[in-house]
């Protein structure tokens, strides 16, 4: 029942955006949607989702295969290094570029800036599984008459391909939902289309149907992404742990790597990092204003607190549904809460903010509405982790607990919760994550005198306060990173597992 | 400890039945191997009696009390039985004594002495009651499940192929350690398995389990030598079967006139020999009238060897187990003898 509800909730926004196309009839929808100006929004969000997905690929996994099966020199240093992009938001990083050169705008400019934003997406899944390969397989097919090339081909890489793809359309999700970054790098997309045209003219029709649009773009990289979810299985066989490979030596490649390795971590991590602490020695000094700061840090927290709460809860029924009692309708619940992670914040924003104010319009503008759209975006994050959760706790343990003499309750008490407790802990960890550095839903959302970290930074670089901007975004860098350090160690032991 | 007594089980899962009425009785004290290949449902059966699922009808009896049954539904946990999983079960976050103390009652789990007694019970040293359930090996994690089964004293065991998932080195010592401790407890027990050497070795009583019915259960030994049909016999252990015709008390076979174990009335008969009865010796004699075989396979397994041979010049193929002496080469032509008797298998219309 309540696994209903959550899926329900989850489908809100969907469902609106259809509700809304059919009822503006086919003729006026065509209308909105064929226009030059769509042709334009789309062409420039393909052509940048399209190279950074490629870049990202390309990117990821050369990194990946550097640091996991070659003889390049300090190996877990550059793991980290290309892990840490993740701990800087998009929006952050170009903050970064704009401010220290204009340059950075346009076509090249947010390819560059999203390419290294988002290129550790691919790194990590293709890295893990680099890491999961069994070079039992690879000798085998040494032994079977193979060298070192065709072994790659025909034994490495249709087992990379899996990682690959996933991590690439993850970036193209990723991608399609940014916001922030590209309305500073002044690269007008869907989102960007679709916020203007909510703040300037508060133009539902117009602002739906680009959303519709978006979505329509987002469920076709998600149904990709389901699929391969679906099909690709190369798991280990058998039980124990594979032996790690033993690395390539790279020779005299060894430098050019390195540079390569260098020149990426300088982009990627470096000039964010450096731009962002340029401008809190030179600009804040002027007039900062600590109370502040901390007022809208303590907000984000707190939001992200609730997110994670909210959410971690909502997934648990669901999670449970799914894993003790699968069937054909637990896994439609189940998928239905993964619609939201495709649809971007705008989206889910908009959906809610029209929805609230023709159904309930006591919930517009309030904590519990944004709240409610954490959660429609974070679920599928929480839901990984516990149902990963769950499978630590089969129901024979429940079953021993009972022979022995526990009640139901007693037995959830002792055995389940112990048991699912990391999960969950870590599901919490990954949404609080997510919400802390939250911007497009929480500008929409936000109650008016609700600031967190990211709308106050927001709106200060929005009026090129840079210096003023800069310790908003370096609470958010500090705060994302320790969680970021954990979500790398988590993949770390999923695979050695 | 009490007996057991199930009476006209059965159990479907949608529209396949799985138990089509089992009817056992275990008396107190003792333990009874339900022996069966996989999907004959004697997991499902255990299951049944621990109450982790309820029957569609019949009845489940401990002692005097009825646990299911028209009117009466006793939950798992007042049942009073230890369950012994496959591959144990061990709750993952707790240590091993914690494991052991998890069903017993609070003011008792602190008490050390317990946990002494059942390690010592199984045979574990008292060092292992800090590790946690990944840091035994397979044998010590379905010992210290043992423990945790038998410590509320609770009055029935059921162990669901508790060996299955050990290596064939493990298994040995481990199943030696688990009889050992059940018989101290006196508990009566169940012990679900697919292995008939594991059957035949520990228990008191075995119950053939097939297709979702009892077959047949008797004393390891009873079920051996005198199975109540060919699959029976061919389940517990290398059979050779033969037409035979009963006359005046003696089976007249291809290999010759054998006593009977049990008399019948003259007729066809089918009989049952064990390779141990049959012997092969190198020096055949043709003027004596003896039976001839030539050797086909030889088998060697150092403490004994298992030889397929086939009667002269075109008979039913035999097969022998005999001690590493004698081991004759493939081709060679040998003599055939059989010691002991010959058991007549019920005829195929009974079964």
């Amino acid at each position: 029942m309540i696994s209903l509800l959550v899926a329900a909730v989850a489908s809100i926004p969907l469902l609106f955006i259809i509700g809304y196309t059919i009822a503006l009839g086919p003729g006026e929808a065509i209308a909105l949607v064929w226009r030059p100006r769509v042709g334009e929004l789309l062409w420039n969000t393909v052509r940048l989702a399209v190279g950074c997905m490629a870049l990202s690929a390309v990117i990821g996994t050369a990194a990946a295969w550097l640091v996991e099966r070659s003889s390049l020199p300090g190996r877990r240093i550059w793991h980290v290094l290309l892990v840490a992009p993740l701990a800087i938001p998009a929006f952050v990083n170009s903050f970064a570029w704009i401010s220290i050169t204009p340059t950075a705008s346009g076509y090249s400019g947010a390819l560059l800036v999203v390419t290294f934003s988002y290129f550790p997406l691919v790194y990590l899944p293709v890295a893990a599984a680099l890491r999961g390969l069994d070079p039992v397989l690879e000798e085998t097919a040494q032994g079977l008459g193979n060298n070192r090339l065709t072994t790659f081909l025909r034994v490495v890489a249709p087992q990379l391909r899996p990682a690959v793809l996933g991590g690439v359309l993850l970036v193209g999700l990723h991608l399609l939902a940014e916001f922030g970054a590209l309305q500073m790098l002044r690269f007008p997309t869907f989102t960007t289309a679709i916020y203007d045209q909510y703040k300037s003219s508060f133009n539902g029709a117009a602002a739906n149907m680009i959303a519709g649009v978006l979505v329509l773009c987002c469920l076709l990289l998600l149904m990709g992404e389901l699929r391969l979810r679906g099909s690709a299985r190369y798991s280990r066989l058998g039980p124990g742990s594979a032996r790690p490979a033993a690395p390539m030596s790279l020779g005299v490649a060894t430098w050019p790597a390195l540079l390569g390795m260098a020149g990426l971590a300088v982009l990627s991590v470096g000039v964010p990092l450096g731009s962002l602490g340029y401008w809190l020695t030179t600009g804040a000094s002027t007039r900062f204003d600590v109370w502040s700061l901390i007022s809208t840090a303590s907000t984000s927290i707190g939001l992200a607190v609730l997110a994670a709460v909210v959410t971690t809860a909502a997934t648990l029924p669901v999670a449970w549904l799914y894993t003790r009692y699968p069937g054909r309708w637990a896994t439609v619940i189940e998928r239905s809460t993964y619609i939201g992670s495709a649809l971007p914040g705008i989206v889910v924003a908009l959906a809610l903010v029209t929805v609230a104010i023709r159904g309930v319009p006591a919930l517009y503008q309030t904590t519990a509405m944004l709240l409610v759209a954490y959660a429609i975006m974070f679920l599928p994050r929480a839901m990984v982790s516990v149902r990963a959760g769950l499978a630590q706790a089969p129901p024979l343990l429940d079953e021993v607990s009972r022979s022995l003499g526990h009640s139901r309750l007693s037995t959830l008490r002792r055995v389940t919760l112990p048991l699912i407790a990391p999960g969950l802990g870590s599901g919490a960890a990954l949404v609080f994550l997510a919400a802390v550095t939250e911007l497009t839903a929480t500008l929409l959302l936000a109650p008016i005198g609700t600031d967190t970290l990211a709308t106050r930074f927001w709106s200060l670089s929005g009026s090129v306060a840079y210096g003023a901007a800069a310790p908003y975004a370096a609470v958010m860098v500090l705060i994302s990173a320790p969680a970021t350090y954990l979500l790398t160690r988590q993949s770390r032991k999923e695979q050695t597992r | 400890m009490t007996s057991l007594t199930v009476r006209g089980l059965t159990k479907s899962y949608g529209s396949t039945a799985v138990l089509h009425g089992i009817d056992l009785t275990v008396p107190n004290g003792s333990l009874t191997a339900v022996l069966g290949a996989s999907g004959c449902g004697k997991t499902t059966l255990l299951r049944l009696i621990a109450g982790f699922a309820d029957p569609d009808s019949g009845t489940i009896a401990f002692g005097d009390t009825v646990v299911f049954g028209p009117g009466h539904h006793v939950p798992p946990e007042h049942r009073r039985v230890g369950y012994v999983p496959q591959e144990g079960a061990l709750f993952p976050h707790l240590t091993a004594s914690a494991n052991i103390t998890f069903g017993l009652p609070r003011a008792r789990r602190r008490v050390g002495k317990r946990v002494a007694e059942l390690l010592e019970l199984v045979g574990l040293d008292s060092a292992v009651g800090d590790r946690y359930p990944h840091q035994l090996s397979g044998g010590q994690q379905q010992r210290i499940a043992l423990a945790r089964a038998l410590a509320p004293q609770p009055a029935l065991v059921l162990l669901d192929e508790p060996f299955s998932s050990l290596d064939a080195a493990l298994r040995e010592g481990t199943r030696r350690g688990v009889a050992a401790a059940l018989r101290a407890s006196n508990a009566t027990a169940v012990l679900v398995t697919h292995d008939q050497d594991e059957a035949l070795s520990m228990a008191d009583q075995v119950a053939v389990m097939r297709a979702g019915r009892l077959v047949q259960s008797g004393l390891p030994s009873a079920v051996y030598d005198h199975p109540a049909d060919a699959e029976v016999a061919q389940f517990l252990g290398e059979a050779v079967i033969l037409a035979a015709t009963v006359v005046g008390g003696r089976a007249d076979s291809v290999l010759g006139y054998l006593p009977l174990a049990v008399p019948v009335a003259d007729g066809p008969a089918q009989i049952l020999v064990r390779p141990e009865q049959i012997h092969f010796s190198a020096e055949y004699r043709d003027a004596s009238g003896g039976i001839a075989a030539e050797v086909l396979e030889v088998h060697y397994y150092g403490h004994d060897a298992a030889i397929r041979a086939r009667i002269t010049p075109s008979g039913p193929i035999i097969s022998s187990r005999t001690l590493g002496a004698v081991r004759p080469e493939p081709g060679a032509i040998v003599g055939v003898s059989v010691q002991g008797a010959a058991t007549v298998l019920p005829s195929v219309t009974q079964g």
